[in-house]
């Protein structure tokens, strides 16, 4: 056994980890590193690497290169060509189909775990029980596991990952299968369970708001690399690419050059001729003349027939309406800015008419200054 | 099972396990599918006294053999055209239409199937030789004394087989055509096209990649099979390619070159034609199936419903009405060309069960043969399905390329490879050497059932098994292996049936007192061509629908599990 | 099906029974009056008994004839439990399976049984015959004269292929008075695809007896019965029974008294011609295999075939030949005359090789004979 020097604070640490599926390369060296106790979110579109991360961190999938660390514990290393296998890294995984086995009753599929390492009866039967109870299925021990609903599945598969007590719990888009209302209602009791029990988990996940409300920290993915790691306010807040704030719901995003820079981080960015958006600017400074871009959420956009806003900081567009669209708790105008085009919501009541000439603004702290 | 060895950084040993594995599994397939067919190679090249290509001019120039590979082509042309014509129709109709009794035509259609070609053979001698068929007794006072059918024909081979191999169209057909989206024809009806022309125009091209390639299968596996043409070939002299190979083998002096060389032609034949087939499905498979669940509403046929009703009975009663006559003439003491109750007696069935000993052997031996050939080949087929699907082996994908050669080798040349191949070994004369190119002869059979059943259960199901803290080995045995049975009883069934019907390969095979049924039944038919053969053949028809009511039983109770799933 | 339970139950009766018996001494050892023989069989039983089982294939002698001879054999020599095992077998095939057996040096049977003179003598120039001569070889005098015995390994009876017909279905096809004297006489346009023979192509055996015709009426018949007749080929005699029986080929040229008297048990009415020009006799030949599994079983029951006893239970069995031995008498002279009262035509059994066998599959090729119709 491959004791490290040092103890860790770290329940995973993944380095350089690639995997390659023939020429195509589906992670490309991602680092990154998760806290005992804590929940980190492998967010990014289908086909981003998230969920072949997990399965590398998981033995399932045989990474390509890099180094994997659970706890203390070496399980991956690509240049000794060490790999340890998926049952001896104590690790519990909830699957997006939740892999519940319908030939077991409800009972079987949680003690299953247990089975395997020959816990005494008496302490398979009690842990059985003490975990269903806690995902709210005390009842069912006897069920067929082929007569459950979604919600129920998810809930088994949960007390099946944790009832052994591995040291990570990997969750593989475990609430998409689910309807919209009970992925809500399953994301709440996810996260009470997980402030309950504290298990450290790794969550992957395409859902922006699954990933900012149960996570202590996000990772957001992008064609095999980490785009942007950080806390979910930080990451939601400061994005700091195109393709983050793009994925983190910034629906109007315009690529530009910063025409000047000034010390607080305030950048003015040329996205037109004549068309320049000031914005905040995180991390380094961008020099003058660097290609970056513009983006900003459409419901920090405001709106008015006049140029009569009362706070005198913000820029203001001329713009026409272009289109309009109901969605129930507000509306969606089209606008056109010069030659750019921009979406704004607006609360519902207020109106205008397509073709009607308005004014847009927006403050500069709203106006986020990202990587092109 | 592996890898405790391999928790040190930098020890390999995980990698050289699975090398041995996999090396392991290289030398088994090697030495069951690829020695056999270069020791034919050998024979063919090496024996021959005047030299290989004297020797293969002359076989080759000879009219005998140019005879043998037209009707071989004429017979397999036939029986695929019939086979074809009769599984696509009778597909299409319990499929998508409203034919009366399509639930109960569904199983029926489904039945020969299950039976021997050979005992259909032996049936249809019954109903339409040349001079004592019932049917020409028949029609005589009409039709004069020549006989207006003749089962001893190039026709009658082709029909028999076809009958008997439309089913394997059927099946492909039928479950192409169910697992279409039913809108793709829906729209068809609604831009103004009629039934038929909905079926030819959209129904049956978007299921042609399905239904071409069963119909070379059917085409392949005619072209080498043995039953039905040495039954009803005799008599009448037609020659094929495989029983002319049989010829060469079964006299005195025994001609291996001869045999060697038409199995070679005959196995080069059949290979380029799958290789064929493989091509063509490669660019023209089209995705017609959709996650929807919903039954498409059966197409109207009005008043030609009942012809459609009439069309599939005939197919049925062509199948059922023969083998009635046989067992009416297996109740005659001698057969005379109709039934007499005088002459009825069950002294064949006594024959069978207690006088011929080739008879009583065939049973014997098949039953061992088939009942733990089947096993052991649904237990390896497993094994190579979850090696091929569920490890990282090297070399996995060659494992089951390898493993699908068989299907292109007819079961004549494989036995033949197999007598030559392995004739100094202790299997030779044994049952075990039967049941070995048995195995062999259907693992690509076997192999790709497993497979889609291994592939039919979600890979997170055992996976979620290894993160549960089980080895491999345990999540495949105390997973997927239950989940998979009712599918595997189900492959063992089909495995049974076709090895107790089996008779290509054994017809190499066998030795005095290690006879199979079907090699029994057709040594008896040579001497004792009605009476004790037709009592045998009953009993072996009676054994094979008795098998697959059983097993089908005991299959349901566990595969109400798997229905929940 | 009582028939079943009847026979299961003498069984039955006949197992528990043999205890009881088993001191009492075979009815061989009670007849044999000679000391040392008695010595020799006993030790042979003795042999026989440890040996347990016993192999044979024939291509005449048919599965019920062969149980009810192996049932006499048995009893005679006080081997109840000797497990018995026949195969019934075309010539063709059974050479292929012993040569198979030969080559993968591995026989499991002990005695075959088949019309197949070049074949035997080639087995025995290779050493695969079992040196043996049971003491009754020396009375199968007719065997011996006729030039068909190897002293040392083996004595033949013989069998012939000759016409035979189902008269009612000629009869129903207009045909009656017919009296054929000669092989001629089946010359006859009338029987177009009525007329069956054994394929010469399948058996070597029907290849020697359709040399037999050529030798006696020239090759001018086959060409002859090939464009007139268009006769057709079974591949066993039995085969070409039924057709005679059932009409399907009323007529067979490769016919025999013991078929015929099939036929005849079954109300069939047939008639079997001893053609003017002669019949073949064939020899007919039991030989022990060199690597016989079961040598001393097989030393026994050759004894017991040779013997007059054996001859009469074959005789009973129903397998009928032209023994060997003098003094058989048969059940019907009319289809089973005896050795010494039918014109043979006569032949150098030595002179039948693979290559004359070629030659007379040729001939039949050529004529057109066995053509698909």
């Amino acid at each position: 056994m491959s004791e490290r020097q040092q103890t860790s604070a770290n329940a995973v640490e993944v380095r350089n980890l690639t995997k390659a599926f023939g020429s195509v390369t589906v992670i490309n060296s991602v680092s990154f590193n998760v806290k005992k106790g804590k929940t980190v979110t492998l967010l990014g579109p289908s086909g981003c690497g998230k969920t072949t991360t997990l399965r590398c961190i998981a033995g399932l999938e045989e990474p390509t290169s890099g180094v994997i660390h659970i706890g203390d514990r070496l399980v991956f290393d690509g240049q000794a060509q060490f790999e340890l296998e998926p049952e001896k890294r104590n690790v519990g995984m909830v699957f997006q189909s939740y892999a519940i086995w319908p030939h077991m009753t409800v009972g079987e599929n949680v003690r299953f775990p247990l089975d395997i390492k020959k816990l005494p009866q008496k302490e398979r039967r009690d842990k059985v029980a003490e975990i269903l109870k806690s995902v709210g299925l005390g009842d069912y021990v006897n069920r067929p596991a082929s007569q459950l609903s979604g919600g129920q599945q998810q809930r088994v598969a949960l007390a099946r990952a944790l009832v052994f007590e591995p040291s990570v719990v990997l969750f593989d888009e475990p609430l998409s299968n689910l309807d919209a209302n009970l992925r809500d209602h399953m994301r709440h009791e996810l996260q009470e369970l997980q402030e309950r029990i504290g298990f450290t988990a790794i969550y992957v996940t395409h859902d922006q708001r699954e990933a900012l409300s149960l996570s202590d920290e996000v990772i957001v993915m992008n064609g095999g690399r980490i785009d942007q790691v950080g806390p979910p306010e930080e990451i939601f807040s400061y994005p700091r690419s195109v393709f983050t704030a793009r994925f983190l719901g910034c629906s109007n995003i315009f690529m530009g050059t910063a025409s000047s820079v000034s010390g607080n981080g305030v950048v003015s960015v040329c996205v037109a001729p004549d068309t320049h958006f000031s914005g905040k600017h995180h991390g380094d400074q961008p020099a003058t003349g660097a290609e970056l871009a513009i983006a900003i959420r459409s419901n920090k956009i405001r709106l008015s027939a006049q140029d009569d806003f009362s706070d005198p900081n913000l820029q203001r567009f001329p713009a026409v309406v272009e289109s309009r669209v109901f969605f129930g708790t507000y509306i969606e105008y089209g606008l056109c800015v010069g030659s750019l085009k921009l979406k704004a919501d607006c609360e519902v009541g207020v109106h205008y008419d397509l073709g009607q000439s308005i004014f847009a603004a927006m403050s500069q702290s709203d106006c986020l200054v990202v990587k092109a | 099972m592996t890898v405790t060895v391999a928790a040190t950084p930098g020890g390999g040993g995980q990698k050289v396990q699975r090398r041995i594995l996999s090396g392991l599994i290289y030398t088994l397939l090697i030495i069951s599918i690829i020695y056999p067919m270069l020791m034919i190679l050998y024979e063919s090249i090496a024996e021959s006294s005047e030299g290989f290509i004297t020797h293969a001019h002359s076989v080759l120039t000879d009219a005998d053999v140019g005879l043998a590979i037209v009707n071989t082509l004429k017979i397999s042309c036939l029986a695929t055209a019939i086979a074809g014509s009769l599984g696509v129709s009778l597909a299409w109709l319990v499929a998508r239409t409203d034919m009366p009794f399509a639930r109960i035509f569904d199983p029926l259609n489904m039945l020969p199937f299950y039976l021997s070609s050979v005992v259909g053979a032996l049936s249809w001698q019954v109903i339409a030789s040349p001079k004592i068929g019932l049917l020409n007794k028949w029609l005589e006072p009409l039709f004069g004394a020549s006989p207006l059918v003749n089962i001893y024909s190039i026709t009658g081979i082709g029909f028999v087989l076809g009958l008997f191999y439309a089913p394997y169209i059927y099946l492909f057909t039928l479950e192409s055509l169910r697992s279409m989206d039913a809108s793709l024809e829906e729209a068809a009806r609604m831009a103004g096209s009629s039934i038929l022309n909905t079926a030819f125009k959209v129904t049956l091209p978007l299921s042609a990649p399905a239904i071409l390639s069963s119909f070379m299968l059917v085409f392949v596996t005619c072209a080498g099979i043995f039953g039905v043409p040495q039954v009803l070939g005799t008599p009448g002299h037609i020659t094929t390619v495989s029983t002319i190979i049989y010829r060469a083998m079964n006299d005195y002096p025994t001609d291996y070159p001869t045999a060697a060389l038409l199995s070679l032609l005959l196995f080069i034949f059949t290979a380029m034609l799958i290789v064929l087939q493989v091509k063509f499905l490669k660019n023209k498979s089209f995705a017609t199936i959709t996650g929807k669940g919903y039954r498409p509403r059966p197409l109207k046929l009005g008043k030609w419903r009942w012809f459609g009703f009439g069309v599939n009975l005939l197919y049925v009663l062509l199948i059922g009405l023969p083998f009635a006559a046989l067992c009416a003439v297996s109740l005659q003491d001698a057969w005379t060309g109709s039934f007499e109750w005088g002459r009825s007696t069950l002294e064949n069935y006594r024959a069978v069960l207690f006088i011929e000993d080739a008879a009583r052997r065939g049973f014997s031996n098949s039953l061992i043969i088939s009942s733990l050939g089947a096993t052991i080949a649904v237990g390896v087929c497993f094994l190579l399905a979850l090696i091929v699907q569920k490890t990282r082996l090297p070399g996995r994908r060659m494992i089951s390329f390898i493993s699908s050669l068989p299907v292109a080798i007819p079961g004549i040349v494989l036995g033949l490879g197999f007598l030559v191949g392995f004739i100094s070994t202790p299997l030779y004369a044994t049952i075990w050497i039967i049941m070995f190119a048995y195995i062999v002869h259907y693992l690509p059979t076997g192999l790709s059932n497993m497979e889609a059943l291994v592939l039919s259960v979600s890979r997170e199901l055992d996976e979620s098994g290894r993160m549960s803290g089980a080895s491999w080995w345990q999540a495949m045995s105390k997973i997927l292996l239950p989940l998979l049975a009712p599918g595997m009883i189900s492959t063992w069934i089909l495995l049974f049936v076709t090895f107790i019907r089996e008779v290509s390969a054994s017809v190499m095979l066998y030795t005095l007192g290690t006879e199979t049924l079907s090699i029994a039944l057709i040594r008896i038919m040579e001497y004792k061509p009605y009476g004790i053969s037709a009592a045998f053949g009953v009993l072996q028809t009676l054994l094979l629908m008795g098998a697959v009511v059983l097993l089908r039983f005991a299959a349901n109770g566990s595969a109400d599990r798997k229905g929940r799933l | 099906m009582l028939k079943n339970f009847c026979s299961a139950l003498m069984l039955v009766g006949l197992v528990c029974a043999s205890p009881a018996f088993a001191d009492d001494p075979a009815p061989i050892i009670k007849n044999e009056q000679n000391a040392a023989e008695r010595e020799r069989v006993l030790k042979l039983i003795e042999e026989a008994k440890k040996e347990g089982s016993f192999h044979w294939a024939g291509v005449f002698i048919e599965p019920e004839e062969a149980r009810k001879i192996q049932d006499e054999f048995k009893l005679y020599y006080g081997l109840p439990d000797l497990k018995m095992e026949y195969s019934f077998v075309g010539s063709g095939p059974l050479a292929t399976q012993v040569e198979q057996q030969i080559k993968a040096n591995k026989t499991n049977f002990d005695i075959v049984w088949a019309s197949a003179w070049s074949w035997f003598k080639d087995l025995h120039r290779r050493g695969e015959v079992l040196q043996y001569h049971s003491p009754y070889y020396d009375q199968y005098t007719l065997s011996k004269k006729a030039g068909l015995s190897l002293d040392g390994y083996w004595a033949s009876d013989a069998r012939t292929y000759q016409p035979m017909y189902n008269v009612k279905v000629l009869e129903q096809k207009g045909i009656t008075n017919f009296e054929p004297k000669s092989w001629n006489d089946f010359l006859d346009p009338r029987f177009e695809g009525m007329v069956s023979l054994g394929d010469v192509n399948q058996s070597f055996s029907f290849a020697e007896m359709a040399e037999s015709i050529r030798r006696t009426n020239g090759d001018e018949f086959f060409y002859k019965l090939g464009k007139i007749v268009k006769p057709v080929y079974f591949s066993k005699t039995a085969e070409g029974r039924s057709w005679v029986g059932s009409g399907e080929f009323p007529i067979t040229l490769m016919g025999h008294g013991k078929n015929a008297s099939i036929l005849r048990n079954q109300k069939i009415d047939v008639k079997l011609v001893f053609p003017s020009e002669g019949v073949l006799l064939m020899p007919d030949t039991p030989v022990i295999l060199k690597k016989a599994p079961h040598p001393n079983a097989s030393r026994l029951f050759m004894d017991f075939v040779r013997s007059a006893h054996g001859v009469e239970t074959i005789k009973n069995s129903g397998a009928e030949l032209f023994f060997g031995r003098p003094g058989v008498k048969t059940s019907d002279p009319e289809l089973f005359p005896t050795w010494e009262d039918v014109k043979a035509i006569s032949m150098d059994w030595d002179t039948s090789t693979p290559d004359s066998i070629k030659k007379i599959r040729d001939l039949l090729k050529k004529a057109g004979i066995g053509k698909a119709g």
